[in-house]
């Protein structure tokens, strides 16, 4: 597959602070704590979230999410003058969660499949506004779409931005599935339980010809026999595919940013995948996830982790998977450490319920 | 490329029933829940039914998805009393859910996405071309689905949404051009008449009766 571009910009507000800078230093220094969440009746599992303590205005507020996007948009497009043909593609799990929380106000401007139009707008874009839903996996399947726009709707470029704030809606619904974690996000330990929701989003201007980190492909899958349950299959499909349409071979690749949610069957199911396509060279093979850092950060998950991706390629240094001690006996074999980077791509991967797996390739 | 709709599928069902139980008082909840997951599953097996092959992408588009899923679950978390969601709500919860549904009951592999907002219907085909044309997918499912509630259809008020049906139509898309298809397009363009279920599904219904024109 030809294609691929460019990063010409990233920003994201994570629990970590604002900026990407504030984002490596968290990766490399620890575990961001999360805060009590006060703006709903929290259920047992999840008295804690992460919060962007950046962005003024409460986590309740309906157009918050709004507030995220445009805060990550407004960044990377900051040195953008002509906008004609720059196009927008947002992603969300959010279907509404604030804004049916709120007041019987305005729905237009707050509701999440109206905000690609309203912010396109707002922000001057000629081009194409699309929202990706596709659960947590909304963050990385958009940069899939992200790349096709831009090869072929002849833009110069496209904003690409993911967000998610923390709802009553999602934490009850996660908690009635016993997803959520007290103790918040383990990738890989012994301890996991479950997994600690934050708030964040990022953004990604993809085109023009930088000589910084590019995105050389991304690939989908749904392959699934269970709308909840995260399966080897397709997440081997998906890291599968995008091997194949970036033209790499497993031995091409340097990182892999996994999801690595820390739940009992995701963290399983995702080994069992990377063991089919790297077999053993797997033990040998630089793995990080962000979420014992930042949490999971839902739809922007898969965001954050091409983010974290670039800046590992770009600092040719991989952070420690933090709070994955002790570790699971059946992951002993996984290299979790913070260690020197060598040539080669990075993969990120990310996966939603419903079954949907992404996986981008990138290059420094 | 030039790509043709191999299959497609069309219709309406009736929500007032749920939307009866799901904001109506506590005992109506279950049932609601029960009745909102069964729809999906309708929609979707109705959806899967076009699909005769093993591979293929699944692209969706909706104004509002499954906003009704979020307002249900805002209903009872608003509501006195001990606060809990049945874990079949969170299931159906995500937009993706009808696209996830649609592999799951065709039993095929490939990708899906999901593409939300007034404007989703054209992004969903243009998509859909695209996969066809790069030979990543041969053939998409591709459709649109939109499940209003009065609530919603009232303050999203510009949409034109039926507050009182769901609403659904899908295209089974190709690169190859040789399937007759004649007698689908003619049916998936009949089922428009009169049927006002928001803009996206009302713009794969358009699509059909162009090709059929």
């Amino acid at each position: 597959m030809p294609g691929g571009a460019s990063i010409a910009a990233m920003h994201c507000l994570t629990p970590a602070g604002v900026g990407v800078d504030a984002l490596w230093e968290a990766l490399c220094r620890g575990p961001v704590p999360g805060g009590p969440v006060e703006h709903f009746t929290t259920p047992r599992g999840a008295p804690h979230a992460g919060f962007v303590a950046a962005l003024p205005g409460s986590p309740a507020a309906p157009g918050r999410l709004r507030a995220l996007f445009a805060a990550a948009l407004e960044t990377v497009l900051s040195g953008v003058e002509d906008r004609g043909r720059v196009g927008l593609v947002l992603a969300t799990t959010d279907m509404g969660g604030n804004a049916f929380a709120g007041d019987e106000g305005e729905l237009e401007e707050r509701y999440p499949g109206l905000l690609p139009r309203g912010l396109g707008e707002e922000l001057g874009l000629g081009g194409p506004h699309v929202m990706v839903s596709t659960a947590s996996a909304s963050g990385g399947t958009a940069i899939g779409v992200a790349l096709d726009l831009l090869r072929d709707e002849e833009l110069d470029h496209v904003a690409l931005a993911a967000a998610d704030c923390i709802t009553a809606s999602a934490t009850h619904g996660l908690d009635s599935l016993r997803t959520l974690s007290r103790d918040g996000c383990r990738p890989f330990s012994a301890e996991r339980r479950g997994i600690g929701i934050a708030e964040s989003s990022a953004a990604l201007l993809l085109g023009g010809r930088g000589s910084g980190p590019r995105v050389c492909a991304s690939a989908s899958s749904n392959l699934t026999t269970h709308l909840a349950a995260p399966q080897a299959a397709g997440i081997a499909d998906a890291l599968a595919t995008v091997l194949d349409e970036a033209a790499l071979r497993p031995a091409d690749v340097a990182l892999v940013h996994v999801h690595g949610a820390g739940t009992r069957a995701g963290d399983s199911a995702e080994v069992a995948a990377l063991e089919r396509v790297f077999g053993d060279r797997l033990a040998a093979l630089p793995l990080l996830s962000s979420k014992g850092t930042l949490g999971h950060l839902q739809g922007a998950a898969g965001l954050i982790g091409a983010l974290a991706s670039a800046l590992c390629l770009t600092q040719r240094a991989k952070p420690p998977t933090w709070r994955s001690k002790p570790r699971d006996t059946a992951f002993a074999h996984l290299d979790l450490g913070g260690r020197a980077l060598g040539e080669g791509h990075a993969v990120s991967l990310c996966s939603g319920l419903g079954g949907v797996n992404n996986a981008t390739v990138l290059a420094a | 490329v030039s790509c043709s709709i191999a299959a497609s599928v069309a219709g309406q069902l009736d929500t007032t029933a749920i939307w009866r139980e799901a904001f109506g008082p506590r005992e109506g909840w279950d049932s609601a829940s029960a009745a909102a997951a069964a729809l999906c599953k309708s929609i979707a097996r109705r959806a899967a039914e076009t699909l005769a092959c093993d591979h293929a992408d699944t692209v969706i588009a909706s104004a509002t998805g499954t906003a009704f899923t979020t307002e249900a679950m805002q209903h009872r978390l608003d509501n006195e009393g001990p606060v809990w969601l049945e874990p079949e709500q969170m299931l159906y919860q995500p937009s993706h859910v009808l696209a996830a549904l649609a592999h799951l009951e065709g039993g095929v592999r490939g990708s899906a996405m999901t593409f939300l907002g007034p404007d989703a219907a054209g992004t969903a085909v243009r998509y859909a071309v695209r996969r066809l044309a790069s030979g990543r997918a041969p053939a998409v499912l591709c459709g649109a689905y939109e499940i209003a509630t009065p609530r919603t259809a009232q303050r999203l008020s510009s949409l034109e949404l039926d507050p009182e049906h769901a609403h659904f139509c899908f295209h089974v898309l190709r690169a190859d051009g040789r399937t007759d298809h004649t007698s689908a397009l003619l049916e998936s363009a009949r089922s428009t008449q009169g049927g006002a279920g928001g803009p996206a599904v009302a713009s794969m219904r358009a699509l059909a009766r162009e090709l059929v024109a």
